[in-house]
């Protein structure tokens, strides 16, 4: 046998290679096989994207209609609670109430409004005026609920408490005066 | 580029033969081939729409036939097969297999390449059957240039040695 030369090992090698892989070819029953096997999967590829298409994005839709309606909802909810909250209490310690919402002591509940003209109540002909620690004090009843009102700088205070012990009320008033306006005062 | 025209089957009858190929060069296992070549194919076409143009079928399918080769034989299941192969067939038949693997060994260069290591077997299948050049195999195989340069010199050397005098 002759005795090859390195490049004719390489050349033969690739030739022969080409060759004997060029006579391999996919049985047709793979072939078969795998393009029902593929057109399944193309089945299945475009119900997902029709998925991801129209109920994907209604799903989103909607759960963006929900906050949009429910955001507001939630917002007046909590502003509502806010403004029960601060309601001021200038009773005693002991007989405060948990919340602002509690109906059994919502006597004791004062509620101090700044108005910058004197509300048209007052202008009735059931008020009156009284001087309390040096203030001239307006007070009027309206049914549960005795209302007053006193001069400030930039307009008037004005205190409602629902309540029809008008001395209590009266009492009340003179311990705020006292305390320049300050309601915080008494819970130091 | 433009968008793939092709369907799918018709990417299958055309590309038929060349992922079977690369997988029986990868693996030379023809059951082992016949798994591989499902599993490209329906890759294919769950990546269909990330796939432009004809030129990048071809390279996506070499790429990921390769791949899947790479996969197959580090998986555990054929790991697992093949030891309870071993372990039943006991040391008589493992000692007859041997002789055959050597036997077949010289007897074509397909045979040859198959013995190779698996990342040497992909560079002389993309250099010799495709005639690709080493920037394009570089490519598609994201290895530089020299890494390829480097497997085809080592591959070149290994079949060399086996193959000297044994081809006419």
């Amino acid at each position: 046998m002759k005795q090859q030369t390195e490049p004719d090992v390489v050349w033969n090698m690739g030739e022969s290679y080409k060759k004997e892989l060029a006579d391999i070819h996919a049985p047709a029953e793979l072939i078969t096989l795998t393009k029902e096997r593929a057109a399944a999967e193309e089945k299945k590829q475009k119900r997902h994207k029709r998925y991801r298409s129209v109920y994907l994005p209604a799903a989103v839709a909607a759960a963006v209609l929900l906050l949009v309606f429910c955001f507001p909802m939630w917002n007046r909810i909590s502003e509502k609670k806010g403004q029960e909250s601060v309601q001021p209490y200038l009773g005693s310690t002991e007989e405060m109430p948990k919340s602002a919402g509690e109906t059994e002591k919502s006597e004791e509940v004062m509620l101090l409004q700044k108005k910058t003209v004197l509300p048209m109540g007052f202008l009735k002909e059931d008020a009156w005026t009284e001087e309390l620690e040096g203030t001239q004090v307006k007070f009027v009843q309206e049914g549960d609920t005795c209302i007053a009102a006193y001069a400030e700088e930039d307009g008037y205070m004005v205190v409602s408490m629902k309540t029809k012990d008008l001395d209590g009320f009266r009492e009340a008033v003179r311990r705020l005066l006292q305390n320049g306006g300050n309601i915080y005062e008494d819970r130091k | 580029m433009g968008a793939l025209e092709l369907k799918t089957e018709e990417i299958i009858d055309k590309y038929a033969d060349m992922v079977y190929r690369i997988a029986i060069n990868q693996t030379g296992s023809r059951e082992e081939a016949q798994d591989i070549f499902q599993e490209v194919f329906l890759r294919l076409v769950r990546c269909r729409d990330r796939i432009s143009g004809e030129e990048h079928v071809k390279a996506w399918l070499i790429r990921v036939t390769i791949n899947c080769a790479k996969k197959y034989q580090a998986s555990f299941w054929k790991k697992k097969v093949s030891l309870e192969e071993t372990a039943k067939e006991g040391p008589d038949k493992k000692a007859e297999h041997f002789y055959e693997a050597v036997e077949n060994a010289d007897s074509s260069v397909l045979q040859a390449v198959k013995e190779l290591p698996e990342k040497y077997g992909s560079v002389v299948y993309l250099f010799y059957y495709e005639e690709m050049s080493i920037a394009q195999i570089g490519r598609i195989l994201g290895e530089k240039e020299a890494t390829v340069k480097s497997r085809l010199y080592r591959a070149r050397s290994i079949l060399k040695i086996r193959l000297k005098g044994e081809l006419p």
